[in-house]
C-alpha cells in the first residue's frame, strides 16, 4: 500500500488529549492529502519543513553575511545597497520569509504533536527540547532585525532592553545604551553579527538534539514539497521584497513601524501590558508547555499485541512506529517455528544468547518493513504463532503492536531499549 | 503597521544611574575599638558601605510627572541607583523642573529647570550626571 494512503497513528504511548480536535486536524490533513498527496502534504511534514526553512536561511544568510558591513554606520548602508540589487533583494527577502515560515511551521508542528498526544512517554524529550528551541528561534529572528540598523531595529532594541531590564539581572538599565546614537558602536554591531551566527548554530544543534529519540525523524521533505515551498518563498520574495525603514534617529520615536508579527509580536504585547507581565506570560507559557507531558498524563493505549491470524503483512505497524522498539527485532522470520519467542519481548541477556542465525534475522528485521511483511505472511501461512500464551509473558505494558487487515490501523509505542545495539 | 506613538505625542525618557552618598558619615574609631582589631586592620576612619537612596522628582508645566525613590543596587546596597521611565506627552512647548536628593538627610541638593519645544515623535532624555553639574536635558 502506498504511503499516500497511510493514516497517521495518533500518538506513541498516549491518546490524543482532545480527540475531537485531533479528528478535525486529521480531516484537514485528509483534505490536503487529496490535493497534494501525503508525501507532499505540508501538514504531514511540518518538522521537515522547519529544517528546510533553516537551510534556506543558512544559504541566504551566508550570502548576506558576505556583503553585510558589521559597523554602526555601515550596517544600514550595506543592507540598503544590497536591497537595491535583484539578487540581493531576493536573498534578503528569502531570509526573512524563511524565518517567518519557520515560526509558522513550528507553531503548527507544536499544535499537531499536542493534538496527536505525541508528548508523553518517550516523546517527552522531543517535546521539552522543542519548547526550549522556541526561545532560540525567537532570539535568532529578533537579532536578525537588529542587524538591519533601521528604525525598526532601533525600536526593537530599545523594547528588548526595556524587557530585560525588568529582570534584576544587571543592576543597571541596559536600555541606557540605546538612548543616543553615539553609543551604537562598531563593536556593538560586531557583537550583534556574532550573536546572529552563534544563536542559529545553537538552534541547529538543538534541532539535532530534538530528534535524537525519534528513530525515523522526518527532516527532509519530499522533493515535490521542497520545490513547491521554495518556489512559493521565491515568488513571495519577488512580489513583496523585504524593505528597511528609514535610518535610525535616536532623538525620535518612529510613529509607526512595520512589525513582523511572527517574530516581533512580543514588543506590541509588552506595550499593551508591562515588561513584568510579559515575563510572566513567557515564563508561564514555557514552563506550562514543558510540563504538558506530565500534566496530560501518559494515558497509554491498551496493551496491544500482534495478531498473527489477522496479520496480512502490510507492515504498517512497523512503518508507523516512531521509535523502532527493540522487540521488532524479535519478530522471527520464516525459520521460527511454533512456540517460538515470536513477538515476545524478553530480557536482553536471553536475547543476546540466541543463536547467531536468529540474531542475524533480528538485525535485519530492525529496519526494513519488508522483512516484517514476510514475517507476517509467514505467520499467516503457517499459523506458527497461534499461541497467545507464548507472547504474553514479559510483554511491557503498552509496548506492542497489532496489525489488522480489517481496520488497517496500527499502534506502536515504546522507546528504543537497551538491546538496540544487537 | 504598529503605532508606537500617536502622531500628536512626544516622549520623555527619565534615565540615569547615580551613586548616592553613603548612608551615614564616616567616623573615627576610638582607641578601645582599634585595640580590639587585629593590627593589620586598625584603620582609624571607617565609612559605611551602604549608599543612600536617590529621590528624584520631575514636574512638567508645574504638574508632577515623576516622584521616584530608587534604592541602590547590590546586596550590600552599595551600588548605583538606576532609574528608567518613559512617558508619552503632548507635543509642544513644555517646562520641566527636576530635583534630586542623594544624601542621607533626603534634602534636594540638585535642581534644574528647562523649557523645550518637543515636536511630535521627538524624545527628551532627562539624564543626571553629578560630574557635569546635575541634570542634563538631551533633545
Amino acid at each position: 500500500m502506498s504511503a499516500d494512503t497511510l493514516r497517521t497513528t495518533p500518538g506513541a504511548g498516549s491518546r490524543p488529549p482532545w480527540p475531537a480536535l485531533w479528528r478535525a486536524w486529521e480531516g484537514l490533513e485528509g483534505a490536503l492529502d487529496a490535493a497534494f498527496g501525503a508525501r507532499a502534504n505540508p501538514l504531514r511534514h511540518l518538522g521537515a519543513l522547519g529544517f528546510l526553512f533553516f537551510w534556506v536561511m543558512l544559504a541566504s544568510g551566508l550570502y548576506l553575511y558576505v556583503v553585510f558591513e558589521g559597523t554602526a554606520a555601515g550596517a544600514y548602508r550595506s543592507i540598503d545597497a544590497l536591497s537595491a540589487t535583484a539578487i540581493g533583494s531576493a536573498a534578503r527577502s528569502l531570509h526573512r520569509y524563511a524565518a517567518d515560515s519557520f515560526v509558522a511551521v513550528t507553531a503548527l508542528h507544536l499544535a499537531r504533536e499536542l493534538l496527536a498526544g505525541r508528548l508523553t512517554g518517550p516523546r517527552w524529550f522531543a517535546w521539552v527540547t522543542g519548547v526550549v528551541l522556541i526561545w532560540f528561534l525567537y532570539a535568532s529572528g529578533i537579532g536578525g532585525y537588529w542587524l538591519v540598523g533601521d528604525q525598526l531595529a532601533q525600536w526593537s532594541l530599545i523594547a528588548t532592553a526595556e524587557w530585560f531590564d525588568a529582570l534584576p539581572l544587571f543592576g543597571l538599565a541596559t536600555v541606557r545604551n540605546f538612548l543616543s546614537g553615539g553609543q551604537m558602536t562598531d563593536r556593538f554591531y560586531a557583537l550583534l553579527a556574532f550573536l546572529h551566527v552563534a544563536i542559529p548554530l545553537t538552534l541547529l544543534f538543538g534541532m539535532w538534539l530534538h530528534i535524537q529519540r525519534v528513530t525515523r525523524a522526518d527532516v527532509a521533505p519530499a522533493r515535490a514539497l521542497a520545490l513547491g515551498t521554495l518556489a512559493m518563498l521565491l515568488v513571495l520574495a519577488v512580489a513583496r521584497p523585504a524593505t528597511s525603514m528609514p535610518p535610525p534617529d535616536y532623538g525620535a520615536v518612529p510613529g509607526a513601524v512595520t512589525v513582523d508579527w511572527y517574530l516581533l509580536f512580543i514588543h506590541p504585547l509588552m506595550e499593551a501590558t508591562t515588561p513584568v507581565a510579559l515575563w510572566i506570560m513567557a515564563a508561564a507559557g514555557t514552563l506550562g508547555l514543558a510540563a504538558l507531558p506530565w500534566l496530560v498524563g501518559a494515558r497509554r493505549e491498551p496493551v496491544a499485541r500482534v495478531d498473527p491470524l489477522n496479520c496480512n503483512g502490510c507492515g504498517r505497524c512497523f512503518a508507523d512506529c516512531p521509535s523502532a522498539p527493540w522487540w521488532w527485532s524479535r519478530v522471527p522470520t520464516g525459520g521460527a517455528g511454533p512456540g517460538s519467542r515470536a513477538c515476545c519481548p524478553s530480557s536482553a541477556p536471553a536475547a543476546a544468547s540466541a543463536p547467531a542465525r536468529v540474531r542475524r534475522r533480528r538485525r535485519s528485521a530492525r529496519s526494513p518493513s519488508s522483512s516484517l511483511a514476510s514475517t507476517c505472511r509467514s505467520f499467516r501461512s503457517r499459523r506458527c504463532a497461534a499461541r497467545p500464551s507464548a507472547c504474553s509473558p514479559g510483554l511491557p505494558a503498552g509496548r506492542a503492536c497489532w496489525c489488522s487487515a480489517a481496520t488497517a490501523r496500527s499502534t506502536c509505542t515504546g522507546s528504543p531499549g537497551p538491546t538496540r545495539a544487537w | 503597521m504598529f503605532q508606537v506613538l500617536p502622531s500628536d505625542r512626544a516622549l520623555v525618557r527619565l534615565s540615569f544611574s547615580h551613586g548616592a552618598q553613603p548612608i551615614a558619615p564616616c567616623r573615627e574609631r576610638s582607641e578601645e575599638e582599634l585595640a580590639k582589631l587585629p593590627p593589620n586592620m586598625r584603620v582609624k576612619t571607617v565609612c559605611p558601605r551602604e549608599r543612600s537612596p536617590v529621590k528624584v522628582e520631575i514636574e512638567m508645566d508645574g504638574v508632577p510627572l515623576y516622584a521616584i525613590t530608587a534604592a541602590p543596587a547590590g546586596l550590600k546596597r552599595d551600588g548605583a541607583a538606576t532609574v528608567y521611565r518613559r512617558t508619552p506627552i503632548p507635543a509642544g512647548r513644555h517646562t520641566f523642573r527636576a530635583r534630586l536628593a542623594d544624601g542621607p538627610d533626603g534634602a534636594f541638593t540638585y535642581a534644574a529647570e528647562q523649557t523645550v519645544d518637543l515636536a511630535p515623535g521627538k524624545v527628551l532624555v532627562i539624564d543626571f550626571n553629578a560630574g557635569k553639574g546635575g541634570f542634563v536635558f538631551v533633545l
